[in-house]
């Protein structure tokens, strides 16, 4: 079965059980292999990419379900690395080992596009994405510096 | 052991120079006159365009090493960090590790191994390229000075630049002596340059071993018995083999491989296969039952003497007052982020690994397990999505070669979180009875230790765990010497009488290397009895410690933990815990401050303290300190892999709990560089967690907790 859907600016056809991850599609189909496999089951969020903006747990959405949508990855958020996220996230050093890093910079861009400000509450709430190298507290710094500028 | 003493043995033990730059001149050397550019052995290129290549040979796990070895090199060599390119390269001689002998990534101990040999593969090529000027000159080297990637005559003003130098400098011996330069003299050194791998991991462009993509690559799914000693009676593999995509089924007799064409099949494979095991002795294995033999085994005192010094009998008989404590710990899983994997592709001339491995120097064996020979074997390294320790065991490559082998064609094995969770090589359980003879005045006259757990080198390395001693069980409680020839090391001194006994209780579940490895639990044992020995004794911790201490070092980083932390005065309603320890070459210690309702934690803040004789790149250690209290904290709260009836009870994120930003407490980070020996920062950030936020977690509520997780006491995050 034929699904198509848009993913960082281009349209795809896939072929495949439409039930298959919409994570195993990207990195085994699509040959996009920025958003990782942490888990399986949604807990870890190294799998987020955004849907229509959104971002969405990967690991556990069917390709099915975004026929016709907007998907965009981590090689898609920006040409050039130059997304505010990806900026503070290099002036600050952020990614220890990096792995979680792809579904932490979806995570935070597209929490900033739906509040340009946020509040710690707020990045404590939204921000559940796992990181196994404890880099929170930059990620923290960085979604600050992002919206904030060199505060 | 400082970095030079170890690199002294190395070269003694290995009868060459593990760093010396090749002598051969390169195969593809370029014609001199129409080009320019070229090698300087396997740890540098100097491109035509004048792009300084240095190879890095450690595994880059979040630890920073990527930058920080590069910038040992490129400070001698006298290039201008902008000009630097880092690569991975092929694992080889060149890179063996000076202690070690052979290429890995393991005990903190890149900086500190590497320390003069990094830096004097960057000074004899710099040597090297002002000989191969003043040749070209016909004027004596002596005179000239490198800088910013070329070599000048300060007489002349005549300059050239290294691309121009290089294949003329590779025909040359690498000099025997060369001088390094003072710290007063670094520029790169000692700056926390911008990370060189950060921009690869904002753009998913960075390649982690999940990431290898091979033309015909195949990807394997494991299916493992119920049991550690289970074995294949049988498969039926009918509803496996129907999934599309699924290919081959290989049997390894302890665990099934479905291989099929990308992992979604593999693992919709791996779920419809059916396989009728034998357990073996570990069918009804509990850790429930290994526990109580490890509290048995230090409750009797039986076990070899790992140190015996005067007459410790004696010392406790003859005692105002003996404080005995009992502690405990769990098994650990390591939980990398990125679950385990191998890729391999077997010829039968050539066996091809692309791994996130921390021992390139192993695959020997590897190739041994397909019927090759280590000169046939070709290791890539990728980036790891974390290793702390688990990326050191050689099975997964055994298994990507043996299934490559089986079904011709190259393989990718990846493991579920599932596998990974318990998949085994966790950090042993262990238990402690440590007792301390003290007189009237509250000084230490004699301690005596029984310590019990599984050895990880008894499987590992057994020739390091000769006479059924385990360095890696008892470093930072006993001090001595194994069998083997590896000492173990405490920072306290207990006085003229002190035995240690190390029960080594191996069970079939399969022990490893976990961040920190013995100080993991010993730095929690150690502190923890220091703590009691105060509180006991009514003497003020602090005050304790500073009189125990062997070291000023020590003294110098604890004084200053204190002052930074605002120690005893802590926020209205709050309350702290303190813990220093010391392990791979660094002194560190924690701070805790908390906030305590019913059986509620808050965390509010970490202020922790190390010393490291010199910063290479402060900016990465302090996210190493950080990174290293994390660990420790999750496990001091959560950690724990416990089984029944040979099953293990965890397996993914919902049961293995892991810390989340919303419940990460506000850290305050300080470096000192006190010009000792250089330590190392992987793993020092974690041993002395537990005991700190322990404390911490005591003073506030005057309970009495001698095991970990603290949930196993009833204490949660809020």
């Amino acid at each position: 079965m034929s699904i198509s859907f848009t993913v960082n600016g281009s349209t795809v056809s896939v072929d495949t059980d439409p039930d298959t991850p919409l994570l195993w599609v990207l990195r085994d189909t699509l040959g996009l292999t920025g958003t990782k496999y942490g888990c399986g089951i949604a807990a870890c969020g190294s799998c987020t990419a955004h849907v229509d903006g959104a971002a969405v747990r990967t690991c556990v959405l069917p390709v099915s379900a975004v026929a016709d949508r907007d998907v965009r990855t981590i090689e898609g958020l920006s040409a050039d690395g130059t997304h505010p996220i990806q900026q503070a996230w290099r002036d600050l050093d952020v990614p220890q080992c990096g792995y979680c890093q792809s579904g932490m910079i979806m995570a935070a861009s597209a929490l900033i596009a739906e509040s340009p400000d946020p509040s710690d509450e707020e990045i404590d709430r939204v921000m559940t994405n796992i990181c196994r190298c404890g880099t929170y507290p930059r990620v923290r710094a960085a979604i600050h510096r992002a919206v904030r500028g060199d505060a | 052991m400082n970095a030079s003493t170890a690199t002294r043995r190395a070269v003694l033990k290995s009868g060459a120079a593990a760093l010396v730059l090749g002598f051969a001149v390169p195969a593809t050397l370029r014609h001199a006159a129409a080009a320019s550019g070229g090698e300087l052995g396997a740890w540098l290129e100097i491109t035509a365009d004048g792009k300084v290549r240095i190879a890095q040979p450690q595994s880059e796990m979040g630890q920073g090493i990527w930058t920080s070895m590069a910038q040992l090199v490129a400070e001698e060599l006298e290039v201008d960090w902008q000009d630097v390119e880092i690569f991975s390269p092929i694992a080889g001689e060149a890179f063996n590790h000076p202690f070690y002998g052979f290429q890995t990534t393991a005990e903190s101990f890149s900086i500190r191994a590497f320390w003069e040999p990094a830096r004097q593969v960057g000074a004899k090529a710099r040597e090297m390229l002002k000989r191969a000027a003043a040749e070209r000159w016909g004027v004596y080297p002596g005179g000239l000075q490198a800088r910013s990637g070329t070599i000048v005559n300060p007489l002349t003003g005549q300059s050239l630049a290294y691309a121009d130098l290089v294949s003329e400098a590779a025909k040359y011996p690498a000099p025997e002596k060369v001088t390094l330069k003072r710290p007063d003299q670094w520029r790169i050194i000692g700056r926390s340059v911008a990370r060189d791998d950060t921009p690869v991991k904002l753009d998913g462009s960075a390649v982690y071993g999940t990431d290898v993509r091979v033309d015909g690559m195949l990807t394997a799914v494991p299916v493992f018995p119920p049991s550690f000693t289970g074995t294949v009676r049988s498969i039926d593999d009918a509803a496996a083999r129907a999934i599309p995509g699924v290919r081959h089924i290989v049997s390894l007799e302890t665990v099934v491989y479905v291989v099929a064409d990308a992992f979604w099949p593999a693992s919709r494979g791996a779920a419809a296969l059916s396989v009728d095991w034998d357990l073996g002795d570990a069918a009804d294995l509990s850790t429930a039952s290994i526990r109580q033999r490890l509290r048995d085994a230090v409750a009797e005192g039986r076990g070899k003497p790992v140190e015996a010094v005067g007459d410790v009998d004696a010392a406790t008989s003859g005692a105002a007052r003996v404080v005995d404590v009992t502690l405990e710990a769990p098994y650990l899983a390591h939980a990398t982020m990125e679950p385990m994997n191998t890729t391999a592709h077997y010829t039968p001339d050539k066996l091809t690994i692309w791994s996130p491995t921390q021992a390139q120097g192993l695959m020997g064996f590897v190739a041994g397990a397909v019927g090759l020979d280590g000169s046939q074997v070709e290791c890539h390294t990728t980036f790891l999505g974390g290793g702390l320790g688990r990326r050191f065991e050689i099975d997964l490559p055994i298994h990507a070669a043996r299934v490559s082998k089986e079904v011709g064609a190259p393989v990718q094995v990846m493991w579920t979180r599932e596998d990974d969770t318990r998949g085994g090589f966790y950090r042993p359980a262990a238990a402690a009875r440590l007792r301390a003879a003290v007189d009237a005045d509250g000084a230490v006259t004699g301690f005596d230790g029984a310590m019990a757990c599984p050895s990880i080198l008894a499987r590992a390395v057994p020739d390091l765990a000769k006479g059924e001693i385990d360095h890696t069980s008892v470093d930072g409680v006993a001090e001595g010497t194994s069998p083997a020839g590896v000492p173990f090391h405490r920072q306290y001194d207990f006085g003229d009488a002190s035995r240690v006994v190390y029960a080594m209780e191996n069970t079939a579940i399969p022990v490893g290397f976990w961040r920190s490895v013995a100080h993991s639990q010993n730095a929690w044992f150690m502190e923890g009895f220091v703590n009691e020995i105060a509180r006991e004794t009514n003497q003020d911790p602090i005050a304790l410690r500073m009189k125990l201490m062997k070291s000023d070092r020590n003294r110098t980083v604890l004084q200053r933990l204190v002052e930074r932390a605002g120690w005893g005065a802590p926020a209205p309603g709050h309350h702290q815990g303190i813990a220093i320890h010391e392990a791979f070459g660094t002194v560190l210690g924690n701070v805790f401050e908390i906030a305590v309702d019913g059986n509620a934690i808050r965390l509010v803040k970490v202020t922790s303290v190390a010393d490291v004789g010199h910063a290479v790149h402060p900016d990465t250690i302090e996210a190493q300190m950080v990174s290293g209290a994390i660990t420790g904290i999750t496990a001091a709260l959560w950690g724990e892999v416990t089984m029944q009836n040979g099953r293990v009870d965890q397996g993914n994120f919902d049961t293995y709990r892991m810390l989340t930003l919303a419940e990460t407490p506000d850290f305050d980070v300080e470096i000192l560089q006190l010009g000792g020996p250089v330590g190392g920062i992987g793993e020092p950030g974690t041993p002395p967690v537990a005991p700190a936020l322990v404390q911490a977690v005591q003073n506030a509520t005057g309970k009495t907790i001698r095991t970990l997780p603290l949930t196993a006491s009833g204490f949660d995050l809020a």
